[in-house]
């Protein structure tokens, strides 16, 4: 099936008429009263990898697999459009808005808010059980990536901060103390290098790599002891090769990794994506392909030697990365595949073990910087890249055809649910001066514009695919590109929010609106669901925030009129 | 327990809002629609505190800056300040020209203050979004030539 609706298609077929309101309530009191009969268990169905835990959202993306699938079933088709709001957690500051995916593990929901502020709350209610607010060096009201956190990490008995002013933070989970803190980036003179991702665990290593990539730093992947805070190893992202980096360009060459990697415990693997090189806009100081930025890694957790590596944009003059989610999924013999999407328009799909190319497909639909990704070698064919001084049109915009916000895999659909930005914009390059400030960035280009694509309006979409061939199932249509992370659930349901703060519940089969509600102010965090004493809950970050609205206010002007916020909105059914 | 940021947006919260973040502490269920609004008094009231906190941070921060060391419609400088622009602040914030960003577009814009540029360029903002500042970063002159852009800009046509 392959439907394609438009905003106001949806909001007059989700709703419900009265007659399927008087049976949508009759199965709402069967299903609530099987509930009962089987002992008060917001049941499940499925086990193995992506349905352990199924109760908790234990790590970012809930499993290693990276699926942000919830097994839960209790809210599901049938009763999600009586889903209301439980209780709500503000974080009482709202600068840059909650970015963050709320950790539950056995009740307790461990989560972040503006500014380092953590908050261990009871997540049948919101009560703050404690809160930790780091002092944080006063450098950091004077960086460019301020005030942003997208989440923490709870293991080993300790919740993990990657803090804004460069240290890795451990404290009890029990408590909320501080039991170490760990100093790893100078902001001073690496231009403000700072964590705004959670550092994750593998075994008794806590890593992570900084934010941005568009400093001239050597950007790093830091790896410490996750028990007393002992620095074990550090990664340098741009690889000590004159022949990848040509004279002294490595030395400014940004390429940290700014979002969460995972951990595959099966075969001991960290999988870390890394971003630009810096200049990001010209690459005339590094005409070599900049290993190791724009590349997915796979590290051995115990040194971080590398397993295997695949450079998806060598070179990379458009600010592309290849930082996003590593995803998982079983092939058609049932082995894992790892499919990892890409800023530049394509899905990589490759072989978990050793990143040898499977496929790679098009979800862009607007894209012009090369004629396609070569499905056997994963490169790019005849890149156009920026030119000094001459102004051209690319496509997708420097944000990529999809932000940050992960999708969401539905192991009993076999859908990928993952979202698009369909924004191009000109660009001028230019030599990058030495003279970078603090809160400045290295992008090497005198011009840069958010532009609609040929021809068309921009926009952005949901859409439902085949993680492994691109098939798409559904697509859903947004007046601006979605920025929040997707979640689906065993209930048969995708939540998602959009930049206005209108919250959904889709089918997962075909995309139909099922639930929405206003929460205000726009969703850039990760929605995830979970369960306590049998009762299943949804909590849904709310509050715009990052740079991202903002410059997309060159394409969408609307988003001036957007409110900022930070609310954390919990959902149940009664 | 108070549940909201006690280092700068309990400031001059009202006592009854207090209240109302302590009753949050336990489990409530309302009307879908009273939450609603419960919600949006009290981010109306952690965006009046942030404007506020905003607001004092300037009176207490910089005097207002001298005037300008050169003419300000000088073409060499509006273009030296229009680089450093598009090198540092139209991408990812302030769009090309001005005309992205979550603040009011900078064309077209009659009431545009140099002396309220100036030390929003030199101290930053920080609200809802934030701009760091550039004070320590660029000299008193480069700020002006970025304030002689955006002056040029004020009188365009979008």
């Amino acid at each position: 099936m392959h439907i394609e609706l438009n905003r106001g298609d949806q909001l007059e077929k989700g709703t419900p008429a009265p007659s399927a309101q008087k049976k949508n309530a009759l199965r709402n009191i069967v299903c609530a009263a099987a509930l009962v009969l089987t002992g008060l268990q917001a049941s499940h169905a499925g086990s193995g990898p992506g349905y352990d835990d199924p109760n908790d959202w234990p790590q970012y993306h809930r499993s290693y697999n990276a699926w942000r699938f919830s097994p839960l079933n209790q809210i599901n088709t049938s009763n999600v459009a009586k889903l209301h709001v439980s209780w709500i957690h503000q974080p009482g500051t709202v600068t840059h808005g909650l970015q963050a995916t709320p950790i539950v593990i056995d009740g307790v929901m461990y989560t972040i808010g503006p500014d380092n502020n953590v908050f261990a709350l009871d997540a049948t209610n919101g009560k703050v059980l404690w809160r930790y607010t780091p002092k944080l060096d006063p450098i950091v009201k004077e960086v460019f990536y301020g005030s942003a956190s997208r989440g923490v990490t709870v293991g080993r008995g300790k919740v993990f901060v990657g803090s804004l002013d460069g240290r890795f933070i451990a404290l009890d989970q029990k408590s909320g103390k501080e039991l170490w803190s760990t100093q790893l980036t100078n902001l001073k003179e690496e231009y403000g290098a700072l964590f705004s991702s959670p550092p994750q665990l593998a075994g008794n290593i806590l890593f992570g790599g900084t934010t941005g990539g568009d400093q001239p730093i050597v950007g790093k992947i830091f790896a410490v002891n996750a028990d007393t805070g002992k620095r074990e190893w550090t990664f340098e992202v741009p690889r000590d090769d004159k022949k990848s980096w040509p004279g002294d360009s490595r030395l400014r060459g940004g390429g940290s990794a700014w979002l969460p990697g995972t951990y595959d415990p099966t075969t001991d693997t960290i999988y870390i994506g890394t971003s630009n090189a810096a200049p990001d806009f010209n690459h005339a100081d590094r005409d070599g392909d900049n290993l190791y930025t724009a590349t997915l890694l796979a590290l051995n957790p115990k040194d971080g030697a590398i397993k295997w590596h695949r450079q998806e944009v060598p070179k990379d003059t458009w600010d592309f990365d290849s930082a996003y989610e590593a995803l998982l999924v079983p092939d058609s013999s049932g082995k894992a595949t790892l499919v990892h999407l890409n800023k530049n328009g394509f899905v990589y799909v490759m072989d978990k073990d050793n990143g040898a190319m499977k496929n790679a497909w098009q979800y862009a639909e607007n894209m012009n910087w090369t004629k396609g990704v070569d499905p056997k070698t994963g490169l790019p064919i005849d890149p156009v890249y920026p030119e000094a001084g001459i102004q051209k049109l690319h496509c997708p915009n420097l944000l990529g055809a999809r932000s940050w916000n992960a999708g969401a895999y539905n192991p009993e659909t076999k859908l990928w649910y993952t979202q698009g930005m369909e924004v191009c914009n000109t660009v001028t390059s230019a030599l990058q001066g030495k003279d970078v400030p603090i809160a400045g960035l290295s992008l090497g280009l005198s011009e840069i514009t958010l532009t609609n694509p040929p021809g068309k309006i921009s926009d952005g979409w949901l859409g439902a695919f085949d993680p492994l061939t691109g098939k798409q199932s559904w697509k859903v249509r947004f007046e601006m590109p979605p920025l929040s992370h997707v979640l689906a659930t065993g209930g048969g349901l995708v939540f998602t929010g959009d930049m206005r703060g209108k919250l959904y519940a889709f089918d997962a089969k075909n995309g139909k609106e099922l639930w929405t509600f206003n929460a205000g102010s726009g969703a850039r965090g990760g929605p995830i669901s979970y369960s306590v004493k049998g009762k299943q809950y949804i909590a849904i970050p709310t509050g715009l925030g990052s740079h991202a609205p903002g410059f997309l206010t060159g394409a969408f002007p609307q988003i001036r009129e957007l409110p900022g916020g930070a609310t954390l909105l919990v959902f149940a059914l009664d | 327990m108070l549940l909201v940021d006690g280092q700068a947006s309990t400031r001059g919260l009202p006592f009854f809002t207090s209240v109302f973040f302590e009753s949050m502490s336990m489990r409530v269920s309302l009307n879908p629609v009273v939450w609603a609004w419960m919600v949006s008094c009290l981010l109306a009231f952690q965006v009046t505190d942030a404007l506020a906190q905003e607001s004092a941070t300037k009176t207490q921060e910089l005097a207002s800056p001298n005037s300008p060391p050169f003419d300000l419609t000088d073409p060499a400088r509006i273009q030296d300040g229009k680089k450093r622009f598009n090198g540092n602040c139209a991408a990812y914030c302030h769009g090309s020209e001005g005309m992205g960003g979550k603040s009011t577009p900078f064309k077209n814009y009659p009431g545009f203050d140099q002396n309220y540029a100036f030390r929003t360029i030199a101290e930053g903002r920080r609200g809802v979004d934030v701009m760091p500042p550039w004070g320590k970063s660029l000299t008193p002159e480069q700020i002006w030539e970025l304030v002689a852009y955006l002056k040029f800009l004020s009188i365009q046509t979008p």
